[in-house]
């Protein structure tokens, strides 16, 4: 390109880029070096994903009970590389979901929600709860039997929370009852309102991540190591190692979901018949564990129960540091961590309750 | 061969080089294949089929068959003598419409949605007519385009 | 891990990437316009699945039925399994079209009509047929007789009932069946005769719960023209539109007329490969478009390189000079002047059934159909010229040879120089072979213009044989059974009948230069003179 070119350019975009490279970056411990430190990048790269791929499903798919099937159909059946396309956001959805867990167990093990990092957590939690409802309502635009059911099911579930549960049930289904509209607006807060809503509390996770720093390892022997670390091989900037490590590690799951994609794609179901009720109706594999204890918990005192669970996940900062780090002082002398314990005790339940739901 | 001349490339820029040429290798099929998915595939004509023969519809038989999305169809003779094929899913949320021929009406009972002898949508909730496929008699035979 | 071994993560990821994404743009199934697909309705998806080749527990029980069936015109058009091996509900339609009952057929020989009554039984009721029986949930039968093509083909159908082709298993009484079941054996009259001519189809065990009826092993398989199938009908379309592709092409194809008019007795396809038309029909076949589908191969509009079989004597003929267009017939009679089989020729009338309606037109009617499609590639000179060669030939076979040996061989059974029995001796097959094989092949080789089959396969081994081999015979059986004047006296009569002596038989005496010179010139005056 001719020189003058460039230098217009560069006066058009002002942009000092070391400045905005020093800006950006930020040095990261060498402890942070490890592959289980990249998968909250990657569950927000493999959101990247999902909206790429959404974005090119959106332009076939009609939010319409009657037609809604027919489009899916045709993105499976008819489009160029439809099938592979819908096969990469189904299996995207479920990585992502895993891979949010995976960032959670990592931040709930290195208990990184301490050192008032609680807006951080919260951020998180609510990131989790929007993707769980972007999962949601993703599966509720199929038009499937599924769909169907999941809907009026889940319509009832936000039904039965106390006090504002009728109000709720009737924003959700746009009516008292599954309607022309339920799934426009099922697709509107797909398609729009939910990720509009994660990017922003990601932006808010993010500012909250970079304010505060990374939690640097706790004992002095991890400092010494840190600092031995650093000495001999420099600082681990954000810009470019951890970087291109999150973009490395993000390319080969994006290459595992495709080659899932390929092996396993999605397959149509049948479109769904108001007037006929499959005999086992379950929710995503992500769902089961709630759904189990539903079971256990019926009718409104399940509802409230989940709600509890929620409130407690949302707030676990605080009962960590008021209630459990003085028990862990008062009894384990510090040799114990309860938080680790309950976290632990609480995955198991989780995965426990996913298996025997599966069957 | 051991030193760098501002010249020429050095091996770890030309790795880098590569490297980025390989990744937007890989964005540019990921473009390939979104943008593929965008245009249209060209539309398969369908064959109408055979279904069964003239005598065996009329006086009130009719015959239920299914079109190539799974959607039930109904084919049966008019008033004036002439076959329709109409689908009999109702247009408002997908249940199943039931002929009634002492009113030569279709009614759907999950929301009491009612359609005429040719599918319009009359009373209730739904508001698209049934949907009609094209039927042709050639001797005797019932061709029907079930797309 | 350093940056260069992230980078060539980046890069390994990336480059399979690609070829994942390749692989998918590559793996893109076409979608094609407008290329038919086989269509399986609900009723026949369950017979697919067992019988097919895509079974989820393994391959089908015959997938080559249902590979031939998912290419044929019947798939693609929404005909399907039940819609052919399934049977009308009762009281759909008329019970005398509905395959399910039995009919009986009847075939008038004097008039030549043909026609079908319902089999009732005492209360009137009409009877099932016997091969009816009860299959994964459905009524099914596995013959399948013409009744059932008829529900949808009924003007072929129709064509057909009328035609020679339908009662070609009723030969009884012929001396054909005598020597095919008892001097051969039946074995020899079901593997041979029957699989052209038709069996008897008979049930020997009958259905029972879901298992299927047993048809009786000497009359099935068999898909012989003129079969009688177990609900009375007579026929058999998968004869010549073999199953289960029932395609018009096959059917088209001499090869397929070719599995029964052949051999030394009648060598109609050997007789056409070696004819002209055989010969641009060779060269011309993958250029005729012989797929086009059915009624759309039409001579002198869809093709005029050459004639298969069906050209000439059932396809559809366009439109030319003064002509009309000729439309289909399944009826191989119909355009068809001469018999050729018996002993001696004749142009048999034509068939008027009793509301008046034409089923069969006059020998001129029929040899005019059958000029028509001649005129399509040939001039009237050509086309007139050929008929009197052609009725020459007949007349020859008729008069020099037909009539005598036929005349002598009555009169030898008579005055009782041979049995009554049929084909024991050796004058049975002397005078069998005159009229059933070289006479034939000679009237054959005429009609069809096979000329070696005229002359060395016909006229030259009737000479041989008449002359050096049936009259010595007759002349020693008649000696040993103490008749020889009197039998000799019969062959001087017969020989020299009216003029034949002169025309036909003066010859062996020797003929001199002035004799051999009035023969011929004869011959070129009768050429004229003769229809």
């Amino acid at each position: 390109m001719p020189r003058r070119v460039i230098d217009e350019l560069l006066e058009a975009f002002p942009i000092d880029v070391q400045d905005l490279y020093e800006k950006a970056g930020e040095s990261l411990p060498h402890s942070a070096k490890r592959w289980w430190w990249c998968w909250g990048g990657i569950a927000g790269l493999l959101f990247g994903l999902q909206a790429a791929t959404g974005l090119l499903l959106a332009f076939y798919y009609r939010a319409e009970p009657g037609t809604a099937f027919e489009s899916i159909r045709y993105i499976t059946e008819d489009a160029r590389f439809g099938l592979f396309l819908r096969s990469v956001h189904n299996w995207g959805a479920s990585f992502m979901v895993v891979f949010l867990g995976l960032h959670m167990l990592r931040t709930f093990m290195t208990a990184s929600f301490r050192e008032h990092r609680w807006g951080t957590w919260m951020a998180g939690v609510g990131l989790l709860g929007v993707t769980l409802g972007l999962a949601f309502t993703g599966y509720a635009l199929v038009g499937d039997t599924v769909s169907y059911w999941a809907i009026v099911v889940t319509s009832n579930i936000v039904g039965a929370v106390p006090l504002i549960g009728g109000l709720a049930k009737q924003l959700f289904l746009a009516g008292d009852s599954f309607n022309q509209a339920t799934l426009s607006r099922m697709y509107a807060l797909h398609v729009q309102i939910m990720p509009a809503a994660l990017m922003g509390v990601v932006l808010v996770h993010l500012m909250f991540v970079r304010l505060h720093g990374m939690h640097k390892p706790g004992t002095q022997a991890d400092l010494d190591a840190e600092a031995a670390e650093t000495a001999e091989k420099g600082s681990h900037e954000f810009f470019p190692d951890h970087a291109i490590a999150e973009s490395a590690s993000f390319l080969y799951v994006a290459l595992v979901i495709m080659l899932l994609a390929l092996a396993f794609p999605v397959a149509m179901g049948l479109p769904f018949d108001p007037a006929v009720t499959p005999e086992h109706i379950k929710p995503e594999w992500y769902f089961y564990a709630v759904f189990h204890m539903l079971k256990l918990v019926p009718g409104q005192m399940g509802v409230v129960v989940t709600l509890l669970l929620g409130v407690a996940l949302f707030f676990w900062p605080f009962i960590d540091q008021y209630i459990l780090q003085p028990i862990d002082r008062a009894l384990f002398k510090g040799r114990l961590e309860t938080s680790l314990l309950v976290g632990m005790a609480t995955l198991a339940v989780f995965l426990i309750w996913s298996v025997v739901e599966a069957y | 061969m051991s030193d760098e001349s501002p010249a020429r490339v050095s091996r770890r820029a030309a790795l880098r080089l590569l490297v980025g040429g390989v990744a937007a290798g890989a964005a540019a099929m990921a473009g390939v294949v979104g943008v593929g998915f965008l245009y249209p595939v060209p539309k398969v004509e369908v064959k109408p089929r055979f279904i069964c023969l003239r005598h065996q519809v009329g006086d009130g038989k009719t015959l239920e068959l299914l079109d190539d999305d799974g959607r039930k169809v109904m084919l049966m003779e008019q008033a004036d003598g002439e076959l329709m094929a109409i689908g009999t899913t109702c247009t408002h949320l997908g249940c199943s419409v039931f002929y009634r021929a002492d009113e030569q009406k279709f009614e759907c009972p999950c929301h009491n949605g009612w359609f005429d002898a040719q599918g319009n949508a009359t009373d209730g909730p739904p508001e698209r007519p049934l949907p009609r496929y094209p039927v042709t008699v050639r001797d005797g035979k019932v061709f029907v385009k079930l797309a | 891990m350093s940056l260069k071994i992230k980078e060539i993560i980046i890069a390994l990821c990336s480059a399979l990437i690609i070829v994942v994404l390749g692989y998918v743009v590559m793996a893109e199934k076409e979608h094609a316009t407008g290329e038919a697909k086989p269509v399986v309705k609900a009723d026949s998806a369950g017979c697919v699945d067992c019988h097919g080749e895509e079974l989820e527990n393994g391959p089908g029980r015959d997938p080559g039925i249902v590979s031939h069936w998912k290419h044929s015109v019947h798939a693609i058009n929404g005909v399907g399994c039940m819609d052919c091996h399934g049977v009308p509900a009762v009281g759909d339609g008329p019970d005398i079209d509905n395959p399910r009952y039995t009919v009986s057929t009847v075939w008038d020989k004097e008039s030549g009509n043909k026609s079908i009554t319902l089999v009732t039984d005492e209360a009137g009721a009409p009877v099932e047929r016997a091969d009816l029986w009860k299959h994964e949930g459905a009524q099914i039968v596995t013959a399948v007789s013409p009744r059932t093509c008829a529900q949808c083909h009924e003007t072929e159908s129709e064509q057909f009932f009328h035609s020679r082709h339908q009662s070609a298993s009723d030969f009884l009484g012929s001396v054909d069946n005598f020597l095919g079941r008892y001097a051969e054996g039946p074995a020899a009259a079901n593997n041979g005769c029957q699989q052209c001519h038709g069996s008897v189809l008979r049930v020997s065990v009958p259905a029972t719960g879901d298992e299927p009826p047993v048809y009786a092993a000497d009359t099935w398989p068999n898909t012989g023209m003129g079969r009688v199938n177990v609900d009375g009908s007579w026929g058999s379309c998968s004869a010549c539109h073999s199953r289960h592709e029932f395609s018009a092409e096959l059917a088209r194809r001499p090869e397929n007329c070719g599995k029964c008019h052949m051999g030394p007795d009648h060598p109609q396809i050997e007789i056409f490969t070696e004819s002209k038309h055989g010969i641009a029909f060779a060269k011309n076949a993958d250029s005729m478009g012989m797929d086009a589908p059915g009624l759309e191969w039409v001579l002198g509009e869809d093709y005029s390189a050459a004639p298969s079989c069906s050209s000439c004597h059932l396809g559809p003929v366009a439109a030319h000079g003064n002509y009309a267009p000729m439309e289909m017939t399944h009826d191989v009679g119909a355009r068809i002047s001469w018999t050729l089989r018996p002993k001696i020729s004749i142009q048999p009338g034509g068939i008027v059934d009793e509301s008046g309606l034409v089923r069969l037109k006059e020998p001129e009617g029929r040899r005019q159909d059958m000029k028509q499609a001649c005129l399509v590639c040939h001039g009237d000179a050509w086309v007139d010229g050929f008929y009197v060669q052609y009725d020459n030939a007949v007349h020859l076979y008729n008069e020099k040879y037909g009539k005598p040996s036929t005349a002598i061989y009555e009169h030898l059974k008579e005055v009782g120089v041979l049995d009554k029995v049929p084909m024991n001796e050796h004058l049975d097959y002397e005078y069998f072979e005159i009229w059933h094989h070289e006479g034939r092949r000679a009237r054959h080789g005429a009609a069809m213009m096979g000329p070696d089959y005229v002359q060395w396969h016909g006229f030259y081994e009737l000479t041989r044989n008449f002359y050096t081999k049936f009259l010595p015979a007759v002349e020693h059986a008649a000696e040993d059974a103490g008749k020889g004047e009197e039998v000799a006296a019969f062959v001087e009569k017969t020989l020299h009948e009216g003029d034949n002596w002169n025309k036909y038989h003066r010859w062996t005496e020797g003929l001199n230069a002035a004799e051999r010179e009035a023969m011929l010139s004869w011959e070129q005056e009768t050429y004229g003179a003769r229809e």
